[in-house]
Formats: structure tokens, C-alpha cells, sequence
């Protein structure tokens, strides 16, 4: 900080006892109910001044974690709730966290946890939520955007991923938990992943969930497109998933249970109706080169040797190659 | 659909279509099924050979292996209240349940990513015609 200004008639050093003796002296002479008015504004601008600063300080300091099990290995793109953050928007949902991009309309990422007691056989929600909690002037992408594209409206966090009860199925219904896939990648590819994701859990696994999209332009059932809707809504060229499997038993603490040697299952498919098919471990890659695309920063809040190790993994268990999940295909 | 002995397709409109399924098919019209996707109506119109339960017809209709489930008329349309199409919807309930007699509404291949749903009833002429369309659910 430089000199402080003082105005133009007292630019010199202040006599500080003395301006706080005549100041106290003339809050004596206020009446009592204006005394109270005083001290309540006084009381009121300490408040507001210590919100601004926690704020700024979160702002520019990097204190991004949140603590939530749907968000346990770290923030990776440093999302705020903000609304000047518009770009990258923290929501911390009862369900899932994301970060919005208002200017794409659709999330930099969702993240999630899955356990036994999130899958379930509640049913769906035929027609998707705006998302009503955006701030004001933010893009509220409805389901309109979507009709007639030739692109579906693709969960991250997956219905299935949330079933055990009404509430919780009806919350990724929302279209802040959405982006626009082709056919084959929503129907085959990219459920066949959510597919599989869930048989880990169906062995006594916990999931640490991210997926999210890259990039502008894919090739959905009417051709390729950058955008939907009014331009409102980006169409991401590919979709990336970065799971980490945790196993159930040794408490439920598992942050601690992450260790070097940890699965990590990171996937990144073309968004492109006419390359992608049922098989998607094909398309597993290293989270380090998911992150060289889109900029974000995974497992932040890992031990950071034991970040490294994870972000430099490709997955090699033998995958299966998938069956149809549709009748007679499509 | 299969194609199977007995079944017209009366999307584009034959000469011989039933007048229920005329209906239908106005109703229908422009009309899409929310879900993952937004799926186009098609009018149907199969014959009275075989079963004699609507929830049979549909089985023999929508594929061998696939399981059947009913949906009552009422909660489906429900789902639809919040729909942009609402308006239509209700329009379009109005038509199934004058024009078709004991209106039921099946999905086929409950649990697969692409269910069929049906929207079926008896006609006058003794047969069975409806709508069908398609969730996905990913």
C-alpha cells in the first residue's frame, strides 16, 4: 500500500487520541436513541465489511474445497458461488456438485459419489427442470434447446446413479446436470460406462465421480453442430469421465483409503454419432490428459505424490465388450 | 415395431385406416414424447387375431424377451403437466379415451435405454389401435 491521503486541507500526520476524544465526546452528546442508531450501524458495516473480505480472500487465496462427500477429491476448476463466476459457477446440490458455465450453457463438470445406498428403482422424470437456482441473468437452458437437434439431453450424474428414492432420482432431471450427446453415445457408449460403473458398486465399491465435457462441435443425427438453441447451449466435441474406486470395507472414511496403487477409470469419448458404438473402454485415457484438455486440476485434495500417481494412470482390466442395452439396437 | 402378419402402419394415412385412427394421428400431430430424446407419435392399427388382452397384443407386437409393464393412463399424463406440450397432452388424452375403448398405456422393455411405449384401446370394427412412441432413458 502507498501514503495514505488525508485531503487537501490536513495532509499531514493525525493526531489519532484526539480526533477519537472529540469523537466520543460527541457521541455523548447524541441522545440516547441515536446512540443506539450509531452502534447498530457501526455493528452493521463491521458485518458487512468481514463478509467482503472472507469473500475476496476465498476469491483470490484458492480455498476452493467444499465439504461434501459428492465433492471429496478436490474442486478442479476452482469453481465459486459467486455470481460474478458465471463461467464457473459452484452448486453444491443435496446430490451432486458442478460448476456452470453460463456462457455454454452447460456444466465444466458434475461430480459425484455412488454407493450402495444411492442405486434403487425409483422411476424417471419424463420432463427435464430449467434450473430454477441460477442467479438472475444467468443462462437458463430449458429443454426446448434440445428438441428436434439431433442431440439428447445426457445426464452426468446418471438417474441411475440416484434411484433409492423419488427426490433423489428427480434431482438429475435438471438441466444444469445436462449436455448434449448423440444417440450413440447416450444410449450406447456412455451408458454402457454408467452401466458398468454401477456393477462395480453392485461389488462393494464406492465411486468418486466426475465427468464433464470438451471442446465446441459434435456430429449429432442432423449433422455437426456447434451450438443448440439460440447459440445458448455449446455442443462439446468429446465427454470425459474420471471415476476412482474406492472398495466399501475399512470405514467409510475414504479419503484415507486412497492410495497409490488405487483404481482410476478415465474415459474420453468423441461426441460424434457416427464414430461411437457400445464400447467404450476403448476410449480410457489418464486423467492427466483429460485435465491438458480442458484445464481443470483433479484430486486436489489427495496427497499430492498420491495425486500424481493417479493422474498418470490408463486402466487396464479387461473389459468385456458390451451388450446392446436396447432392443434390436437402433 | 416388428412386423408381424395383421399390422398396418397407418403413419402416412391408407385409405382404410379406422376413423379412431385418423383421430389419433391428428392429435399426435407434431406432437413429441419428452425424455432423454423427444420422440415422434406413430398411429398404429392391428388386427383382433390372437390375444384378446391389450397387454398381450403389445407383447406379440413389441418383440420377443421384452418385459411389459402398465403404466395407468393417469400418471402418465401426469408427467407430461409440466411439458412445454401440456395443452396438447390433454387434448391428446381427451381423443385416445373417446375414440378407443378401455384405453391402456404399456411400456415395452421396461429397463432397456430404448422403451417402447403404447398407448392402445379397441376400436369399434373390433381390433386394437393406438400410439406409439419411444423413451429413451440413458
Amino acid at each position: 500500500m502507498g501514503t495514505r491521503r488525508y485531503g487537501p486541507n490536513n495532509p499531514g500526520p493525525i493526531d489519532y487520541d484526539a480526533l477519537a476524544d472529540q469523537a466520543i465526546a460527541r457521541f455523548r452528546l447524541l441522545g440516547r436513541r441515536m446512540q443506539i442508531v450509531v452502534v447498530v450501524l457501526l455493528l452493521i458495516s463491521g458485518i458487512v465489511a468481514a463478509v467482503i473480505y472472507f469473500r475476496s480472500q476465498n476469491l483470490t487465496t484458492g480455498s476452493f474445497e467444499v465439504a461434501t462427500p459428492n465433492l471429496l477429491l478436490g474442486n478442479p476448476s476452482g469453481a465459486t458461488s459467486s455470481f460474478t463466476n458465471s463461467d464457473n459457477y459452484l452448486m453444491v446440490k443435496p446430490y451432486y456438485v458442478l460448476s456452470y458455465n453460463s456462457d455454454e450453457g452447460i456444466p465444466n463438470w458434475v461430480s459425484w459419489e455412488v454407493t450402495m445406498d444411492d442405486l434403487g428403482s425409483a422411476p424417471r422424470k419424463q420432463v427435464f427442470d430449467p434450473d430454477t437456482t441460477l442467479p438472475a441473468g444467468f443462462n437458463v437452458v430449458t429443454t426446448r434447446e434440445y428438441a428436434g437437434s439431433g442431440f439428447q439431453r445426457g445426464h452426468m450424474c446418471p438417474h441411475s446413479d440416484r434411484a433409492a428414492n423419488l427426490e433423489m432420482s428427480y434431482a438429475t432431471f435438471v438441466m444444469t446436470n445436462i449436455i448434449p450427446q448423440p444417440p450413440n453415445v447416450n444410449e450406447k457408449a456412455w451408458a454402457q460406462l454408467e452401466s458398468y460403473c454401477r456393477r462395480l458398486v453392485d461389488r462393494h465399491q464406492h465411486l468418486h465421480i466426475m465427468s464433464g465435457p470438451i471442446g465446441r462441435g459434435g456430429r449429432g443425427t442432423n449433422g455437426f453442430r456447434e451450438t443448440l438453441g439460440r447459440g445458448n447451449v455449446v455442443v462439446p466435441a468429446e465427454c470425459w469421465k474420471v471415476v476412482v474406486v474406492v472398495p466399501e470395507e475399512g470405514g467409510s472414511d475414504d479419503l484415507n483409503k486412497i492410495n497409490a496403487a488405487t483404481r482410476v477409470v478415465a474415459v474420453d469419448m468423441p461426441n460424434d454419432n457416427e464414430v461411437v458404438g457400445e464400447e467404450w473402454a476403448k476410449y480410457r485415457t489418464t486423467p492427466a490428459h483429460i485435465e491438458l484438455k480442458t484445464g481443470l486440476h483433479f484430486f486436489t485434495c489427495l496427497r499430492p505424490d498420491i495425486a500424481e500417481a493417479l493422474r498418470q494412470r490408463i486402466d487396464d482390466e479387461y473389459i468385456p465388450p458390451p451388450r446392446p442395452m436396447s432392443h434390436g439396437g437402433h | 415395431m416388428a412386423d408381424i402378419d395383421g399390422m398396418v402402419d397407418v403413419t402416412h394415412g391408407p385409405r382404410d385406416a379406422s376413423p379412431e385412427v385418423a383421430g389419433l394421428r391428428r392429435a399426435a400431430e407434431g406432437l413429441t414424447y419428452p425424455s432423454d430424446s423427444d420422440e415422434p407419435f406413430d398411429a398404429f392399427e392391428w388386427d383382433a387375431s390372437g390375444a384378446s388382452l391389450a397387454s398381450d397384443q403389445v407383447a406379440a407386437h413389441a418383440g420377443d424377451g421384452r418385459k411389459i409393464k402398465e403404466v395407468p393412463v393417469g400418471s402418465f399424463f401426469e408427467q407430461l403437466d409440466d411439458s412445454d406440450d401440456a395443452e396438447k397432452y390433454r387434448a391428446l388424452r381427451q381423443v385416445l379415451e373417446s375414440q378407443l375403448t378401455g384405453c391402456k398405456i404399456f411400456r415395452a422393455g421396461d429397463g432397456e435405454v430404448r422403451v417402447d411405449i403404447y398407448l392402445i384401446g379397441a376400436t369399434r370394427r373390433g381390433g386394437w389401435a393406438g400410439l406409439h412412441t419411444v423413451s429413451v432413458e440413458s
